[in-house]
């Protein structure tokens, strides 16, 4: 991350407007080490935890991440740090943006079935369904796609139905 | 060229995410 990742421009820009960053190495004491960690380990690095501003973990995530998939990332976490504070539209928006920007992404389905999250409390029942629809039909192979693949027959005829 | 500021500190990074409705990006690395 050290070496490709953080060095990009579009990387650097990016975090610099939208987060709050830290660094610490695994490998030296540091006051804050253990209350950073919060209640996981750091069993590998790099390892990114994201908090919310009351210290509340949004996200973690172990492993490399090049520019592109790091971006979409990033744009995932907006969004579930958007949905943490109620502003829905805000979350579809990065939602969204993270699928459309970096469809080759590994957070791209992730993206999609959050913004079918948010999508839910905006509109209900019916932009749910369409969205797990778009998912399962954009990215059949991934797990995002099978934990979308719920909706009972009887659901899908009474929202035909109108209902 | 842009450069991504590292803080150091756990208390003032919070703050400044609240202040400025930001999440905290904390990067544990290793330099092996």
């Amino acid at each position: 991350m050290g070496a490709v990742t953080y060095p990009n421009a579009e990387v650097a820009e990016f975090v610099s407007e939208r987060f709050v960053p830290i660094k610490l190495n695994i490998k030296e004491p540091h006051p804050d080490f253990k209350e950073a960690l919060g209640r996981g380990k750091a069993l590998w690095a790099p390892l990114l935890v994201f908090l919310d501003g009351r210290g509340s973990e949004l996200r973690r995530y172990v492993g490399f991440l090049p520019p592109d998939e790091f971006l979409a990332e990033l744009r995932l976490v907006l969004g579930l740090s958007a949905m943490t504070h109620s502003k829905f539209e805000d979350a579809l928006s990065w939602f969204d943006g993270a699928a459309e920007i970096y469809p080759k992404a590994s957070a791209a389905p992730e993206a999609l079935f959050w913004g079918a999250a948010a999508g839910y409390r905006l509109q209900g029942l019916a932009e749910v369904v369409r969205r797990w629809d778009d998912l399962i039909a954009r990215y059949p192979e991934t797990t995002w796609a099978r934990r979308a693949d719920v909706v009972p027959p009887e659901v899908r005829e009474k929202l035909a139905a109108g209902g | 060229m842009s450069e991504i500021q590292w803080r150091d500190r756990l208390q003032p990074a919070l703050e400044e995410a609240r202040d400025g409705g930001k999440p905290v990006l904390l990067y544990f690395w290793t330099p092996e």
